[in-house]
């Protein structure tokens, strides 16, 4: 416990936090530019168990902002790799992971297993998807998307709270909204998000400070204006979701991973 | 009433500009996202979401607040 003592000290960790922190298991979706650093936060913390579902490899465009892998990772899958770079960063927690695409053949067994599922995908098909798998199974999930310069976070379906349905019921059509790949983006961007995205899942697991639930953070690096949103739970949207089976929207926007 | 849109994402790039000031009388939400695909038919068939006061209300709610934010959802990770 030694190498926790920064934690243990704040009294709002101590001991008894940092145990809460080695019990917790994060299903972490994405192990790109948003999972690269909260990867690396949730590793250092101590988080007990962690799962990485990523199908995709490392490729040489990838480098410039996941900031987990190195050049010699190139064309390995992303959820091995980072197991093992994980790894040997923090030998006394358990990492699974789970090279394959996450659709519906797998999404319940998978989100069944863990406490607390962070978003970190880069298309609305399986974030539709991984909102609807937490909303049936009852788990917070933490959610970030960016474009560009600027990024939006919430924690979805916290305690019952309003969930990605209640604020975006419907999904984006083809082509509507373009990708890193299509735009570009500034590599400290997903490194900001990913990070707040690790800040909301410590603060879940220790249940301290307000959590960003019903409420979407909006930041710009480019201007550093930063705007809380706050939307409510809709009602309806979230017991159709509990009274259906789980569906993968129309393949649309981009690739998956 | 004279109300100040921002704009978020893409949507700064379609519109071509980050903000603009727009007098209005007694409006809703649905009527501002009307207003928005007439002017900019580039918008037409995208997703929006409006919020006033730092608050996303409901697409039938009347326009009170001066300061508005249009945005986009995003999709990179």
């Amino acid at each position: 416990m030694k190498r926790y003592s920064r934690h243990i000290t704040l009294s709002e960790v101590g001991l008894v936090g940092q145990l809460k922190i080695a019990e917790s298991k994060v299903l972490v979706i994405g192990a790109g530019g948003l999972g690269s650093p909260l990867l690396l936060y949730l590793t250092a913390a101590g988080v007990g168990t962690i799962g990485i579902v990523d199908f995709d490899k490392v490729s040489e465009s990838n480098l410039q902002r996941q900031v987990l892998f190195r050049e010699q990772d190139l064309n390995i899958n992303k959820a091995i790799s980072a197991k093992k770079l994980l790894n040997a960063r923090n030998s006394d927690i358990e990492i699974k992971s789970y090279p394959h695409i996450f659709d519906t053949s797998n999404a319940l067994d998978l989100v069944q297993d863990y406490d607390i599922v962070v978003d970190c995908t880069d298309n609305f098909r399986t974030r539709y998807l991984i909102n609807d798998a937490c909303v049936k199974l009852g788990k917070p999930f933490v959610f970030a998307a960016i474009y560009k310069f600027e990024g939006q976070l919430s924690v979805f379906n916290y305690k019952g709270g309003p969930t990605y349905r209640c604020l975006f019921p419907t999904p984006p059509k083809t082509g509507e909204v373009p990708n890193c790949e299509e735009v570009g983006v500034l590599g400290v961007l997903p490194g900001v998000l990913g990070m707040y995205q690790a800040n909301e899942v410590l603060k879940i697991i220790l249940s301290i400070g307000s959590i960003l639930s019903g409420q979407l953070l909006s930041i710009n690096l480019l201007t550093n204006d930063q705007r809380l949103l706050r939307f409510n739970k809709n009602k309806a949207e979230i017991e159709s979701i509990k009274n259906r089976e789980l569906v993968f929207i129309a393949l649309n926007d981009c690739k998956l991973n | 009433m004279e109300i100040t849109l921002k704009y978020y994402g893409k949507l700064v790039e379609l519109i071509g500009k980050a903000e603009e000031v727009l007098s209005i009388e007694k409006i809703t939400v649905k009527e501002l996202i009307l207003w928005l695909e007439n002017e900019y038919p580039e918008l037409n068939q995208l997703t929006i979401k409006i919020a006033q006061n730092n608050r996303i209300g409901l697409i039938e709610d009347p326009i009170i607040s001066t300061n508005i934010d249009v945005f986009p959802p995003f999709s990179g990770g």
